[in-house]
């Protein structure tokens, strides 16, 4: 089966599972988790790109996906725009923002480019705190409307539901085409050879930041719809911890795998909610957790599934 | 003859070492030029100059007529010339197929929002660039291992999947940094076949940077010896391998 058609039946499976989930739900809450889920998704689907395909490191999304959210929910909040106008230019700005960061800090790599993106998140965490005027500071931004399209308010948690669920699988569908693409191979080109990658032709200081640029947009369209769903911003939920958390999505879900970026986001964001049973021990059952994935799913969550289809599979043919 | 590669007084200093000191090269149109020397002699550097790897101190690269001394690596990669290395630098997060796809990039078509929604162009490219890498990895005979991941071919495959990924860019110039390090007896000399038909078949000009003196002699038009960091001599291997001063170099040094 050739990678397209793979993919096109994978986004199909999963289109019929996202569509059908909410019936199988029992629970409200679980609906409201999901949507979370996907907002994280849509983050850590470009982050994979960046981390997984391209090799490059960030630990400073988070502010991506803070700036998406403020700007969107201050201009519609505090400026009136219209939601659809004030997330558009939200993305935009956002992508602007990686753009000028990207061109000083992708000339460095490993820890440095950690270093580099880590205080970027760090910069943008002290605005979000201390521009109260426009943020309203650490209490955070109130009063953001609602997502609304072509005029009509996305009012109840289940047409949100829908609306996130159809971002996050453009989102993935966009991801798959560039992977089997003259810029993706480009991209995990330069992840393992940048030498070789120049012997080709391949300008790597452009690729870098082009991926750099896009998954900074997808954080950013993440961020527009948290906005307006929570119709509330708050600079704790932007901050290095999330940052490293999205980190933690990307490996546990599995490096260079979209699957498994959507995976890993759904299961770190579900996992607290099933924890809470344990109470006091709650943080250290989630870290026993992360530990044990790591030692057994070295590859991730994808990894270690393809590896179980693949056992299945010989022990299928062997029957 | 013209020359399609035109290196002058070529020279590169890392801190206190002289690698190469005003070295000339001038590669013929449609040759196989080998560059030879003892070890420390400054080959690979020389490679490392002309493909815009290794930053000169002074010197001009002119390729193709064109002044490429400021030119970056990639720019002259995507202007037709290519190189491999001396270390194998396989992207071992793809196939054997992918390797090869990407050496197709310079003359792949199409751009970012033909590939995140595949337009028809980028349908009609993708097929092109399939089937060109796969007619270059028949070329070199691993046409079988097309769908195998890269890091699972054997050493002396991994070898020729460079070549054939540095031809699918169709280049002007192809620059070999020692192709037969680590080949056996036998796979040298398929080698030496491999590099002849590339010039035969796809007009490529050559440029090898060799130990093994039987290939070497046996398949270039023009030798050009390098020892520490200086030009010693340039002509076809039968006059240079009687010059007395390329004599004295290699036995003097390297038969103890």
């Amino acid at each position: 089966m050739s990678p397209s058609r793979r993919n096109l039946l994978g986004l199909g499976a999963w289109t019929l599972l996202m569509a059908l989930a909410p019936f199988l739900l029992t629970n409200d809450y679980y609906v409201s988790t999901l949507i979370i889920g996907f907002f994280n998704a849509i983050i850590v689907v470009g982050l994979n790109l960046l981390i997984g395909y391209a090799g490059q490191i960030s630990l400073g999304h988070g502010a991506f996906y803070g700036l998406g959210a403020y700007v969107s929910g201050i201009l519609a909040a505090t400026y009136g725009l219209p939601v659809e106008a004030a997330g558009l230019i939200a993305i935009v700005l956002t992508g602007l923002i990686a753009w000028g960061i990207g061109i000083p800090t992708l000339k460095l790599s490993g820890h440095y480019l950690a270093m580099a993106t880590l205080g970027f998140g760090v910069i943008v965490s002290i605005v979000f705190n201390e521009a109260v005027a426009f943020t309203g500071g650490p209490s955070g931004l109130t009063g953001i409307p609602r997502l609304a399209l072509f005029g009509t308010t996305v009012e109840s948690d289940l047409s949100y539901y829908y609306v996130t669920g159809a971002a996050l699988t453009l989102v993935m569908a966009l991801s798959l085409n560039l992977i089997q693409s003259r810029l993706g191979r480009a991209l995990r080109a330069l992840h393992t050879s940048e030498r070789a990658a120049e012997a080709v032709g391949v300008d790597i200081a452009r690729y870098k930041l082009f991926v750099f640029v896009l998954s900074a947009v997808f954080a950013a369209l993440a961020g527009v719809l948290y906005a307006h769903y929570l119709g509330f911003a708050a600079p704790s939920s932007f901050g290095f911890k999330f940052s490293v958390t999205l980190l933690v999505m990307v490996v546990l879900g599995g490096m260079a795998s979209v699957w498994g970026a959507v995976a890993g986001a759904l299961f770190l964001t579900a996992l607290p909610e099933f924890l809470r049973a344990f109470e006091d021990i709650e943080t250290l059952v989630f870290g026993g957790i992360l530990i044990l994935g790591m030692m057994f799913l070295p590859s991730g969550l994808a990894g270690g599934a393809s590896r179980i289809a693949k056992a299945v599979a010989v022990r299928l043919r062997r029957d | 003859m013209t020359s399609l590669l035109e290196m002058r007084g070529v020279t590169v200093r890392f801190g206190g070492v002289v690698a190469l000191s005003g070295v000339d090269l001038d590669v013929d149109l449609g040759s196989i030029t080998s560059i030879i020397g003892p070890n420390g002699a400054g080959k690979t550097t020389l490679l490392g100059v002309a493909s815009g790897m290794v930053q000169a101190t002074a010197g001009t690269v002119a390729f193709a007529g064109r002044d490429v001394s400021a030119a970056p690596a990639h720019a002259r990669g995507a202007a037709g010339m290519v190189r491999t290395f001396q270390n194998l630098e396989v992207f071992s997060n793809m196939t054997v197929l992918e390797n090869v796809m990407t050496g197709c990039h310079r003359h792949v078509d199409y751009g970012v929002v033909d590939c995140l929604v595949r337009t028809g162009r980028f349908r009609r490219e993708e097929r092109r660039c399939r089937a060109h890498a796969l007619r270059r990895l028949d070329f070199v005979g691993l046409a079988d291992k097309a769908g195998s991941p890269a890091s699972d071919l054997p050493y002396g495959l991994q070898r020729r999947m460079e070549i054939a990924r540095a031809i699918a860019a169709d280049p002007a110039l192809l620059l070999l940094d020692e192709p037969a390090a680590g080949l056996n007896t036998r796979e040298t000399q398929a080698l030496g076949e491999l590099i002849t038909a590339i010039r035969e078949s796809q007009g490529v000009t050559i440029v090898l940077v060799e130990h093994d003196m039987d290939l070497v002699m046996r398949i270039s038009d023009a030798v050009m010896v390098l020892k520490e960091g200086r030009n010693l001599a340039m002509g076809p291997p039968e006059a240079v391998q009687k010059d007395p001063e390329v004599i004295k170099a290699y036995l003097g040094e390297d038969e103890d």
